[in-house]
């Protein structure tokens, strides 16, 4: 009786946050439709196939390659998506966790991950499941999956994170997605510490003196975050680090170089938007990244009903925001966002919007398009 | 790949689970054969002799995995083949193996992706007497789009397989079709036995078939003519198994036409609890399509489950020192009472003793509530119609630094059941293991060991 109490209120708190709702859409709202790239909806599983076909499993996390090619990891498996959309492993089976390093016909990964390109024709992965930082490169040919740094061996760390080189370092829980600068320098959220890679394993945390808090503008090494399963992070096109600070409600800007972290975005409570400084978040900003196509920040929510941008000082809904929507597919402004994930920009002209949406433990991949850009269906 | 000649790899043999009912006799682990990756090991009895066959190798891009086989003497599972039966060795990768056992021959499905786009469906006929491979590689379900995840059952005529295959946009259909003793489709056009379902199961008992599938966060099902394929009619009055876990699923019957249905609820351990427990249950489906777990309340978060208010628990996550499943509660999850956590496909068979025999997989959770580690399966018998527990649990494989998972349960002669599992060990390669199951009815006051098989 407890925990249905406990439920209806959290219901009701919910749509009490959805009816103080600000939705302000872009200009061109109604050009944008709304349609499920990949993820059957029915699969099963972890299965591989045709895009409408295939079948995921907890958290996805996208990447691009140049041509068009993509990486999709879910559920204990990364997927290779080829030009045409045919989801393959790259690495991984389905039911079989571990952190088995190796040929990829014999490693095992993590059930939850997410992925960058590594900048040398690898994958980072941070492996959230297994703690650790690990790579798919290739060699002699075929794939392999290699530990960068942390040891699912050793217990979490308590207080403060440990660093060192490779196995030396230890992580507790990787709330973000893992990113990479140009010259393959992984950076992830560990908990509330920011930690750096780089290529060679060496893993330095950035705000030793910070962890979990409020947010501030302060020097980077004593800079607070509130991230929560989900909070992600992206690069921004001045070379800044640009983190979705979940429970602060806010997005933080990391300015690597003079070592200073701002608040960019928020901090606000409730799905409202608009001007920057005067904006907020329901149960987000979830996921962040920067579109440099359209000159802009795409984010959404983890538990949200929205996809929005951040150009020019203020924030608009570009997808969803409407919480009683029924179906995703369909004209932007009445999709219905799921629990949201990973974005990611396709290279190639259009550059079309992927973003993952899910529902329960498991999702789909959706894409937001403009239907007049298109020259017959490219997937 | 390399097949073992009977090598023992394990005694857990010897120890007489003596319990509300039932004994069982666990004979010694025995290593089939090893190889880098071999997967998904299933079994099947007929013509006096068990045939095992598992997917060997990874099929992933630019990768091969292939079927293979081998046949075991049932008294002393020593191997028929001197090598692996090739059962499919076609390019590209043929993933996720099944048998049904006819009369004198097995037919073996599996899902094929040599064609690059997507997954058919494929079998081969093996003859029991001399492993010959009767009926090579002949497409069952060979169309545009997915069709996966098969399964078969003999029906005392033909085989009856059935898959998910893919109908409308984005959408799985559970399919099936007959197939003859002589690797022959009888069937123009597949029988759809639901219009939106995966990841099917089938097993047959008398006249009639039991096709279960997978339905959102339900277990769905439906009876059919085993004889011409056909759809009899939905399960139950709403055409569920059970409501609340709909995956793994796999079916045995007592004979009498009625049918034991064993799936899982996949979650894995987070430290705050969010995906839920993991667990395995079991719901019965009569001769007449009744299904008493149908409407049976689990509760929020399962709940029931967790407490164990509900009758067809095998196995369930518990949270801790509560019998409610707190998720996000403050302080998070800090672990089950016992500090394992039910993972994986389940196994089910008959006992021949008034009973059915589960089997499952519990992992331990790691000290950081994201993991788990040393993979062991575990023997249940309950009773058919009550459902109370009839063998009490216990280990039946892993442990001492070895990983056992995927676990099947073969019903055998006389009362007996083979076991067959993935064996992993760090260091080694990896194997598929077996062991088999005598179960027998206990003797008041039995004492607690007894010679092994």
């Amino acid at each position: 009786m407890k925990s249905h109490a406990a439920a209806v209120l959290v219901v009701l708190c919910l749509r009490l946050a959805q009816a103080g709702s600000v939705v302000s859409y872009v200009g061109d709202i109604d050009q944008w439709q709304v349609e499920v790239f990949a993820g059957s909806a029915n699969p099963g599983g972890i299965l591989e196939g045709p895009a409408l076909e295939a079948g995921f499993d907890h958290h996805g996390s996208l990447c691009f390659l140049p041509s068009g090619e993509a990486y999709f990891a879910t559920g204990g498996v990364v997927f290779h998506i080829s030009k045409e959309g045919t989801f393959r492993f790259l690495a991984g089976l389905p039911g079989m966790y571990g952190c088995q390093d190796g040929p990829v016909t014999r490693a095992t990964l993590g059930l939850q991950s997410s992925i960058c390109l590594d900048g040398k024709g690898g994958l980072y992965i941070g492996d959230r499941s297994n703690r650790c930082i690990r790579r798919l490169l290739q060699k002699d040919g075929g794939w392999i999956v290699e530990t960068v740094a942390g040891d699912p061996s050793k217990p979490e760390w308590k207080d403060k994170p440990v660093d060192g080189t490779g196995r030396e370092a230890v992580f507790k829980y990787l709330h973000s997605n893992v990113v990479a600068d140009a010259q393959g320098t992984a950076f992830i959220m560990d908990d509330n510490f920011l930690r750096r890679i780089t290529p060679d394993g060496k893993v330095e945390t950035l705000n030793p003196q910070g962890g979990s808090g409020k947010p501030d503008d302060a020097p980077l090494e004593s800079a607070r975050f509130s991230l929560i399963m989900g909070g992600g992070m992206c690069f921004g096109p001045e070379g800044a680090l640009y983190v979705a600070d979940r429970w602060n409600h806010c997005i933080r800007k990391v300015d690597l170089a003079a070592r200073q972290v701002t608040i960019a975005v928020g901090p606000g409570t409730g799905y409202r938007d608009g001007p920057e400084k005067n904006c907020g978040f329901h149960d987000s900003p979830g996921h962040i990244v920067y579109d440099p196509y359209r000159k802009r920040f795409n984010t959404n929510g983890v538990d949200d009903w929205g996809l929005r941008a951040w150009q020019n000082g203020e924030m608009r809904t570009i997808a969803g925001g409407v919480p009683n929507s029924k179906a995703l597919e369909g004209p932007a402004r009445e999709s219905r966002i799921g629990w949201c994930g990973t974005f990611a920009l396709d290279p190639r002209p259009p550059h079309e919007i992927y973003f993952w949406s899910g529902h329960g433990w498991t999702g789909r991949i959706g894409r937001l398009y403009r239907p007049a850009e298109r020259k017959g269906d490219n997937r | 790949m390399k097949l073992l000649a009977f090598l023992s790899i394990a005694f857990l043999g010897g120890v007489l689970a003596a319990a509300q009912g039932l004994e069982a006799v666990v004979g010694n682990e025995v290593s089939l054969v090893e190889g880098d990756l071999l997967v998904r090991p299933r079994g099947a009895f007929a013509g006096g002799v068990y045939l095992v066959a598992w997917q060997d190798g990874w099929p992933g891009l630019n990768a091969t995995a292939d079927i293979a086989a081998v046949r075991l003497e049932p008294a002393t599972l020593k191997p028929l083949d001197p090598a692996p039966i090739k059962v499919c060795a076609a390019p590209e990768a043929q993933s996720r193996p099944a048998i049904a056992a006819g009369k004198d021959a097995f037919l073996v499905v599996w899902q094929d992706f040599r064609n690059g786009k997507d997954h058919d469906v494929r079998g081969a006929i093996v003859e029991a007497r001399t492993g010959k491979v009767a009926a090579p590689d002949f497409g069952i379900a060979v169309r545009p789009h997915n069709q996966a995840r098969p399964e078969a059952a003999w029906t005392g005529e033909h085989f009856l397989v059935v898959w998910q295959e893919l109908r409308g946009r984005d959408t799985y259909a559970v399919m099936g079709v007959r197939v003859s003793s002589e690797g022959k489709v009888l069937d123009a056009e597949p029988v759809v036995y639901a219009e939106s379902g995966a990841a099917p199961a089938v097993c047959v008992s008398g006249d009639k078939a039991l096709v279960a599938w997978a339905d959102g966060q339900a277990s769905a099902g439906a009876l059919v003519d085993a004889q011409s394929g056909k759809l009899l009619k939905a399960v139950g009055a709403k055409g569920k198994v059970n409501t609340r876990c709909p995956n793994d699923i796999a079916i045995a019957h007592d004979g009498a036409g009625g049918f034991m249905v064993v799936s899982a609820r996949e979650s894995f351990p987070n430290p705050w609890g969010w995906p839920g427990p993991g667990a395995v249950l079991c719901s019965r489906v009569n001769a007449d399509g009744s299904a008493p777990e149908e409407t049976t309340n689990y509760g929020y978060y399962l709940n029931n489950v967790c407490a164990r208010k509900v009758p067809n628990v095998v196995d369930t996550a518990t949270w801790g020192t509560s019998d409610r499943w707190q998720a996000g509660a403050p302080g998070g999850f800090k672990g089950t009472a016992d500090g394992l956590w039910p993972h994986g496909k389940p196994g089910v068979a008959w006992s021949g003793e008034g009973s059915f025999l589960f089997v499952w997989v519990k992992g331990k959770i790691q000290p950081d509530r994201l993991n788990l580690a040393g993979y062991e399966v575990w023997l249940r018998g309950m009773d058919a119609k009550t459902l109370a527990v009839t063998l009490t649990d216990r280990r039946v494989a892993g442990g001492a630094g070895a990983d056992a998972n995927a676990p099947c349960l073969v019903a055998g002669p006389s009362g007996e059941c083979l076991l067959v599992h993935e064996r992993v060990k760090a260091g080694e390669k990896m194997r598929v293991a077996a062991a088999r199951l005598n179960i027998l009815k206990a003797k008041p006051g039995a004492p607690s060991e007894k010679g092994h098989l």
